[in-house]
C-alpha cells in the first residue's frame, strides 16, 4: 500500500492506478550512469547529487517517478553510495510522507546489466516496472505510456519492454552532437524494429534489414526522438539480462541483442512516443547547460526553482526568470539580468553583472564582476573585477581577482585560482585524485600545479585520458567555431577511443586505468564502431561457445566454430582468449550453480577442451603475457560468479597441471597491478595465492602440491 | 459542368497513352485497341483521367500516343457515346518516335512533346481511375506552392510538384497480392499555423525524399546483402523519415514549367517515376545532387522565360508574407544551424548560394479499413476486372452511368441480374433463364440461354453460348465462348416443358465452364472448354504458344 500521498495529483493516480492492477507499481533507478563524463566533479560527489538549478539531480527524477505513480523506488548506486544514502536519509523520500518507498542497494555494478543482472538475483522486482537513470529530468505523464503497455502485454506476453521517447523537432539544445540514435518504428504496432546509434562521419550509412521491408506496410526512422532511458520493463527484461551476461548497456547491449534475437525469441521492443511534455538526461555536460537553462526559462514547469523541491527552498520568481531566494544581498548598482538563479545568502559586490548564470548559495561575489551563462554552485568566491563566461565553479572553489574564466573551464571543488589568472576554455582544474588501489570512491589530494591556477592557488588540470569520452560533449562549449574545431580533432580523439577497448589489459601504464572504469567504457553507450564489432564479436565467439560446450560438442568443431568466427569478423587473438576463458568460466559457474562442485565442474569442463586454450594462448615462447592475460580474463569473469574464488582456484589448478600456463605466466599475473586493483579482484584471487606461492617456489613439483594447497 | 471550385487552374494536361503490357491478352493489337480503349466498366479506359481532368476544371488536354494507335484513339474520341459525351476536346499527339517501348521520361524529352508543353503541367496516365476530386489534390498543390515565383527571404522560391500515391493493402475485393507496389520514404511537412479544415487531404500531404519501384528496392537490398543502406545525409536532413512499401505511384503528377527543361536536361531518365521522381526527391537531401542533376541552371537559368511561364500572374507579391496567420519563426528544416544544434560538418561552407530545391510532394492517401475513395491504376487484368466490378457495384457519384442496365438491354424470360453489382450496356440481350451476378457486361453482347456469369467482364460484342457457365472472367472484344449447342438446344425444349434441372445436371461435364480466365478479342472457345486460370489467345498474336498453358501473370514491365 502506498503510504498517504503528498500531492493531490498523485493521490489520484495511485487510486486510479490501483484500481487496474494489485501489485504496486515499481521503478528502478541507477544513481550512478556508470561513465565519467562529469570528471572532475564526480570525483568527489556522485552525479546524481550534483545541482541542477540549485537542486540535486536526484531530486528531478524521483520527483518524476511520484508524478508517475510510482510506489516503490529501488535505487542502485554505484560510487559514492554513502554520500547518496546520506542525502536521501535527510530528504523528503525517506519520510512518512512519501509518496513511494525507497529501498538503496548498495551494488558494485559495473554497468547497467550487471545491475540488472544483480537485481534478477534478488528478485526484488514483482510486476512490470519503470526504469530510469538518475540523472533525468521529465515531466512527460506515464498514464498513457503505461497504459499502452499494459494493453500490449495482455496481448502478447512477448512484448517485454515500452521505451517512452520524446518528440522533438529536427534541432533541439539537448540534441548530442555525436551520437544520434536512430528508431525504426512500425506506427501501426508502435514496435521497435531495428535501432541504431549514428556517429557523423563514421557511419554513413543506415542499413535496414530485407526483413523489416518485407514484414511491414510502413515503418517509421525517426531521428528526431530524445532518448532519455525511461523504460517500462517486464521482468522477462531482466531475465534476457540473466542469459545474456555480457549486455551491458539499455541501448546498446540490451535493445540490439534483442532486436537481434529477434528470429529466435520473438520478443518484442516497442516506443511510446509521446509530443507534450519535457524529457531530458543530464548526460554530459553539454546537455546539463541545456537543460539547466530550460529549467529556468521553465519548459520543466513543475520541476522548476520557485517550485522549491526541498523543504528549505525558498525560491521567488521575478521578472524576466531571475529567482533568488532569500537574504541575498545585491549591491546597489549591481545588475542581474534575464534568466539567472540566486541562492539564499549570495552577496554581489556593485556594479557586477550577472546574466543567464546559476548561482549557488552564500556566494560570494566581488566588484564589477562580469558573469555570463556560468554555473556556480554554493560556497564559492568570486574575487572582484573577475569575468566569467559560460564555466562551471563547483563548492567552495575560489577565483580570484581580476581572473579571466574563458567559456567551457571546470573548475572543481574547493580549487583556488589565484589572483590575474586566465583559465582557458578547455582547462579542468580540480584538487582530487583519483586512489587507484583504494577503493574507486577515494580520493587524495592531487599535487598543486601553479602554471594552472596562478601562484598560491590551489588544484591542478587533471589528464585528459582519465576521461575516456569524446572531448567534444564533455566540453560546454557555447561558441560555435569552438565546437567546429573541437569536432574535427573529434575523429582522432574517438579512434584513439575505440582501439583500447580491449587493450585495456594490454597495458600501456600510462594510460591504464581499472578494470572497472574499462568495463564502463564498454558498457558507456559512447562505444565507437570498432568497438561495437568488437563485443559483438564476443558476445557471438562466447555464446556460441558456451552453447557447445553445453551439448557437449567435439572440441575439434567448436576450435573450427570460433576459427571461423574470428577471420568472419576480423577480430584479434585477443579478443578470442577473452571469449573463451569467458565461455569456459561461464561454463563452469552453470556447473556449479546447478550443485556442482567447483573441483568436479572444472575437470568436467576444462581438461577436455583444452584445445582451445592451446591454440589461443602459447606456451613455448619466453612470452607470458598471453597466459597473463588469459588468467585476467578469468579473474574478471569470475567476480561475480557463484564461488568464483573456488572455480579461479581450480581452474589455475588444471592449467598449471596440464601445463597450459607456466609458473611464470602465474608468477606475472599475480604481480601485474590489474589483477589486483580493486578489493573484488583481490578476495576473488585469495584462494589461489597458496597455489601460486608454490608453483612460483617450484615449479617442478607443482603436481603433487596442488591438491594439498587447497 | 466543371465542378471545380478554384478558377481554372491554368494547368495543361498530358494524358499517356502507352501499351497495357500486364493486358496483353487485349491489347496485343495497338493499332486495333489500344489500351486507352479497353473498357473498364462499359466505358473506355481513358474516359476516366479525361473525366477526372474535366472536373478538376483543366480543358487543355493532350493525349500522347504512338503514332499506330493514334487512328483508334481518334475515332473513339469522336464516335464513342460515352467519350462525346464529355465536353472536352482533347487533342491526339503522336509523336513519330515514340514507340511502345519508349520510356516515359524519354517521353518528356522528345521534341514534339517538349513544344507541346506551355506552362505548368499534369502528367496524367490513361489507366487512372480516381475517385477523389482533382479540385481537392490541385488545392493543396497550389496553397503550398508559391502562386508566382516570389522573392521571399532574399531567395526565389519555385513551385514544387505534386505526386499521388495510393494504399495497395487493405482493401477489401480489390487489393491482391500480387499488386504491384513502389517503394516510398516521405517526411512530413511543416504544420501550418492555422489547421487545415476537416476533409482537406492536407493530412495527407508530404514531402518525397525517396521513391523506386520495389523491383529496384529489391535490387539495392540484393546488392546491401540483404540491407538497404540509407545514407545518413538522409536522417541529418529529416529527423522522421516515414517508409512505406505498400503504396503505389498513381502516376499523376502536377509538375512546374521547368520540369519540363529538367526532364530535357538529364538523358538518363528512363521514367518519370522511378528516374525523374527519384532523383528530384534524392536531390532534396542529397549534397550536390542537385547541381549534378543540373538543377541550379534549370532553376536560376529560366529567369528569363518566365514572362513564358506564367503571363498573367507577374506582380511580385509573396502572399504568404502577407497573410495575418503565418508562423513567426523560420521553418525548422532551413534555418541556420544554432550553436547547439550544428548539423553542419566542418565543410567550408559552399561558395555560392545553397541551392534550394523545390519540395516534391506527395499526397499519400492514407490506407484504413473502412472504404476509402478509389484511386487506382488499371493495368493488369486481375485488375480491371476487381475495378470494373467495385465501380459497378459502388457506382460512386463522379463515375456513375445513368443506369445499370441499359434501357435498350433485353432480358428474355427469367433472365436474371442482380442489379445491385451489376452493369449491363447498350444492345445487350440476355437469353432465357440466364443469371448474371457481380458482372460487367458490354455494349451488344449476347447472352445465350441458361448461362451463369459470376464476377465476369464481357467487352463489347461478345457471344456467349447457351449453358456457358463462367465466373471470374475477362472476355475481350467479339469473342464467342461457344456452349454446348446439343444439349441447349435440348435444354431449351425441356425447359419449355417446365421440367426442371434434370437436364443440366446430365451434361454438367459437356457445358463449357471457364474459371478466371482471360478470353483474347476475336477468339472463339470451343464448345465444352474446360478451363481454369487461362489465358485463352490465338496463335497469331504474341504468346500465342502458351495457348491453353498458364498465364503469364507476371509479364516483364518495362
Amino acid at each position: 500500500m502506498a503510504p498517504k500521498a503528498k500531492k493531490g495529483a498523485n493521490a489520484q493516480k495511485s487510486k486510479g492506478a490501483e484500481e487496474e492492477r494489485e501489485e504496486p507499481l515499481q521503478a528502478v533507478v541507477f544513481a550512478d550512469s556508470f561513465e565519467t563524463r562529469f570528471a572532475p566533479f564526480t570525483l568527489e560527489r556522485p552525479r546524481c547529487l550534483l545541482p541542477l538549478a540549485n537542486t540535486p539531480l536526484v531530486e528531478y527524477t524521483l520527483e518524476f517517478l511520484a508524478n508517475a505513480g510510482v510506489e516503490e523506488v529501488i535505487l542502485y548506486c554505484g560510487n559514492h553510495t554513502d554520500q547518496v544514502e546520506e542525502y536521501l536519509k535527510h530528504s523528503k523520500w525517506t519520510r512518512d510522507t512519501a509518496p513511494f518507498s525507497l529501498e538503496i542497494i548498495r551494488s558494485d555494478a559495473r554497468s547497467v546489466g550487471d545491475a540488472m543482472r544483480d537485481l534478477d538475483q534478488k528478485q526484488l522486482i514483482t510486476g512490470d516496472f519503470i526504469c530510469v537513470y538518475g540523472d533525468v529530468v521529465a515531466n512527460i505523464q506515464m498514464e498513457a505510456a503505461l497504459a499502452a503497455h499494459r494493453t500490449r502485454r495482455e496481448k502478447n506476453k512477448k512484448a517485454i519492454m515500452t521505451m517512452v521517447l520524446r518528440e522533438a523537432g529536427d534541432f533541439h539544445r539537448t540534441k548530442s552532437q555525436n551520437i544520434r540514435p536512430v528508431f525504426v518504428v512500425d506506427p501501426a504496432t508502435e514496435r521497435c524494429v531495428h535501432y541504431e546509434q549514428m556517429r557523423p562521419r563514421e557511419t554513413p550509412r543506415l542499413d535496414i534489414a530485407e526483413e523489416v521491408l518485407k514484414e511491414h506496410v510502413e515503418v517509421e526512422v525517426r531521428e528526431d526522438l530524445i532518448d532519455c532511458g525511461i523504460d517500462i520493463c517486464t521482468p522477462e527484461v531482466l531475465a534476457q539480462y540473466t542469459d545474456n551476461f555480457d549486455w551491458q548497456v539499455p541501448r546498446r547491449g540490451f535493445l540490439y541483442g534483442v532486436l537481434k534475437d529477434y528470429e529466435t525469441n520473438q520478443l518484442t521492443v516497442h516506443t511510446h512516443i509521446t509530443s507534450e511534455g519535457y524529457a531530458a538526461r543530464v548526460k554530459n555536460l553539454l546537455s546539463y547547460d541545456a537543460i539547466s537553462k530550460d529549467v529556468v526559462s521553465r519548459w520543466t514547469y513543475p520541476l522548476c526553482p520557485d517550485v522549491n523541491m526541498l523543504s528549505d527552498q525558498l525560491y521567488q520568481l521575478q521578472k524576466g526568470n531571475v529567482y533568488q531566494e532569500d537574504g541575498i544581498v545585491l549591491a546597489r548598482s549591481s545588475v542581474i539580468n534575464r534568466k539567472s538563479v540566486l541562492g539564499k545568502a549570495t552577496s554581489v559586490g556593485s556594479e557586477s553583472v550577472i546574466s543567464n548564470s546559476i548561482i549557488g548559495r552564500r556566494c560570494v561575489i566581488g566588484k564589477r564582476v562580469k558573469i555570463d551563462g556560468a554555473y556556480i554552485w554554493d560556497d564559492a568566491r568570486i574575487g572582484d573585477d573577475a569575468n566569467i563566461k559560460k564555466a562551471i565553479i563547483a563548492n567552495e572553489a575560489s577565483v580570484g581577482k581580476k581572473c579571466h574564466i574563458q567559456a567551457g573551464a571546470l573548475i572543481s571543488y574547493g580549487v583556488s585560482i589565484a589572483e590575474g589568472t586566465t583559465v582557458t576554455g578547455s582547462s579542468r582544474i580540480t584538487r582530487a585524485k583519483r586512489q587507484r588501489r583504494q577503493s574507486k570512491d577515494q580520493t587524495a589530494e592531487g599535487p598543486t600545479n601553479p602554471k594552472i591556477v596562478g601562484e598560491g592557488g590551489a588544484g591542478y588540470e587533471m589528464e585528459v585520458d582519465e576521461d575516456e569520452d569524446d572531448l567534444v560533449e564533455t566540453l560546454l562549449s557555447g561558441d560555435i567555431y569552438n565546437m567546429r574545431k573541437l569536432s574535427l580533432s573529434a575523429d582522432s580523439i574517438s579512434t584513439l577511443d575505440s582501439e583500447d577497448e580491449d587493450e585495456d589489459l594490454e597495458d600501456s601504464s600510462k594510460r591504464r586505468s581499472s578494470r572497472s572504469e574499462s568495463f564502463a567504457s564498454i558498457g558507456s553507450d559512447e562505444s565507437g564502431d570498432t568497438r561495437r564489432k568488437a563485443t559483438d564479436f564476443h558476445h557471438e565467439a562466447a555464446a556460441s561457445i558456451v552453447d557447445a560446450l553445453q551439448k557437449n560438442d567435439d572440441v575439434n568443431n567448436i576450435q573450427l566454430e570460433l576459427q571461423a568466427l574470428k577471420l568472419a569478423s576480423n577480430a584479434e587473438d585477443k579478443q578470442v582468449r577473452r571469449a573463451v576463458a569467458v565461455a569456459l568460466m561461464k561454463r563452469i559457474a552453470g556447473l556449479v550453480e546447478s550443485g556442482m562442485a567447483p573441483k568436479d565442474a572444472v575437470a568436467k569442463t576444462v581438461p577436455p577442451n583444452q584445445l582451445l586454450i592451446t591454440r589461443c594462448v602459447t606456451t613455448d615462447k619466453e612470452e607470458y603475457s598471453e597466459q597473463v592475460e588469459f588468467l585476467l580474463y578469468m579473474q574478471t569473469d569470475l567476480l561475480h560468479r557463484q564461488q568464483g574464488d573456488k572455480i579461479l582456484l581450480f581452474a589455475c589448478n588444471t592449467l598449471a597441471h596440464k601445463d597450459l600456463v607456466e609458473a611464470e605466466g602465474f608468477e606475472q599475473w599475480w604481480e601485474d597491478p590489474r589483477s589486483s586493483a580493486t578489493d573484488e579482484l583481490q578476495a576473488v584471487r585469495k584462494d589461489t595465492k597458496q597455489l601460486v606461492d608454490v608453483l612460483v617456489g617450484d615449479d617442478d613439483d607443482d603436481e603433487d602440491e596442488d591438491d594439498d594447497s587447497e | 459542368m466543371p465542378h471545380a471550385t478554384l478558377p481554372t487552374p491554368n494547368l495543361q494536361a498530358l494524358i499517356l497513352c502507352g501499351p497495357g503490357i500486364s493486358l496483353n491478352t487485349f491489347t496485343s493489337n495497338p493499332s486495333d485497341l489500344p489500351k486507352a480503349l479497353l473498357p473498364v466498366a462499359n466505358r473506355p479506359m481513358v474516359w476516366y483521367p479525361l473525366n477526372w481532368l474535366y472536373r478538376t476544371g483543366i480543358t487543355d488536354i493532350t493525349l500522347i500516343t504512338p503514332p499506330e494507335s493514334a487512328g483508334p484513339l481518334e475515332s473513339a474520341l469522336a464516335t464513342n457515346p460515352a467519350l462525346t459525351a464529355l465536353k472536352v476536346r482533347p487533342e491526339v499527339l503522336a509523336p513519330r518516335h515514340l514507340l511502345q517501348t519508349t520510356g516515359t521520361g524519354e517521353l518528356l524529352r522528345l521534341p514534339e512533346v517538349q513544344a507541346c508543353v506551355r506552362g505548368d503541367f499534369v502528367v496524367v496516365p490513361c489507366d487512372f481511375v480516381c475517385e477523389v476530386e482533382g479540385t481537392r489534390v490541385l488545392q493543396q498543390w497550389m496553397t503550398l506552392n508559391p502562386l508566382s515565383s516570389s522573392t521571399s527571404m532574399g531567395q526565389k522560391k519555385r513551385k514544387g510538384g505534386m505526386a499521388i500515391f495510393y494504399p495497395t493493402h487493405g482493401l477489401e475485393g480489390i487489393s491482391t497480392k500480387k499488386d504491384e507496389s513502389d517503394f516510398l520514404a516521405t517526411v512530413p511537412i511543416a504544420k501550418p499555423a492555422v489547421p487545415a479544415p476537416a476533409g482537406s487531404l492536407r493530412e495527407g500531404v508530404e514531402e518525397v525524399v525517396l521513391n523506386m519501384p520495389t523491383d529496384t528496392l529489391n535490387d539495392k537490398v540484393e546488392e546491401g546483402k540483404g540491407f538497404l543502406r540509407l545514407r545518413q545525409s538522409l536522417m541529418e536532413r529529416h529527423g522522421r523519415v516515414k517508409m512505406r512499401m505498400k503504396h503505389r505511384d498513381a502516376g499523376v503528377y502536377f509538375f512546374p514549367f521547368w520540369v519540363k527543361a529538367f526532364a530535357a536536361r538529364n538523358e538518363k531518365f528512363d521514367s518519370i517515376s522511378e528516374d525523374l521522381l527519384g532523383w528530384w526527391a534524392k536531390a532534396g537531401w542529397q549534397e550536390g545532387l542537385g547541381e549534378k542533376l543540373g538543377l541550379r541552371e534549370v532553376l536560376e537559368g529560366e529567369a528569363k522565360g518566365e514572362e513564358m511561364e506564367s503571363p498573367e500572374a507577374e506582380d511580385e507579391i509573396d502572399v504568404t508574407q502577407l497573410s495575418s496567420t503565418k508562423v513567426s519563426w523560420p521553418s525548422s528544416s532551413q534555418q541556420p544551424a544554432p550553436p547547439f544544434a550544428s548539423r553542419v560538418g566542418p565543410l567550408a561552407p559552399p561558395s555560392h548560394s545553397p541551392l534550394t530545391i523545390p519540395p516534391l510532394l506527395a499526397y499519400i492517401q492514407p490506407a484504413a479499413e473502412s472504404s476509402i475513395p478509389l484511386i487506382r491504376r488499371v493495368d493488369t487484368t486481375p485488375q480491371l476486372l476487381t475495378i470494373s466490378l467495385h465501380l459497378a457495384k459502388t457506382q460512386p457519384p463522379s463515375l456513375a452511368h445513368d443506369s445499370k442496365i441499359h434501357p435498350s438491354a433485353t432480358l428474355e424470360q427469367q433472365a436474371r441480374v442482380s442489379q445491385e453489382d451489376c452493369l449491363v450496356g447498350e444492345n445487350v440481350k440476355l437469353g432465357f433463364r440466364s443469371n448474371v451476378k457481380e458482372s460487367v457486361i458490354g455494349a451488344n453482347c449476347e447472352i445465350g440461354r441458361n448461362v451463369r456469369l459470376t464476377r465476369c467482364l464481357l467487352m463489347e460484342g461478345c457471344v456467349v453460348g447457351d449453358g456457358v457457365v463462367m465466373s471470374g472472367c475477362v472476355v475481350g472484344r467479339r469473342a464467342r465462348v461457344e456452349g454446348m449447342k446439343g444439349a441447349a438446344t435440348e435444354f431449351a425444349t425441356r425447359a419449355g416443358e417446365k421440367k426442371g434441372k434434370a437436364p443440366a445436371d446430365d451434361n454438367e461435364d459437356e457445358r463449357t465452364k471457364l474459371t478466371d480466365c482471360e478470353v483474347a478479342p476475336n477468339y472463339v472457345v470451343e464448345a465444352g472448354t474446360e478451363a481454369k486460370g487461362e489465358k485463352l489467345m490465338g496463335f497469331d498474336t504474341e504468346g500465342g504458344e502458351d495457348l491453353g498453358m498458364e498465364g503469364e501473370d507476371e509479364d516483364a514491365e518495362d
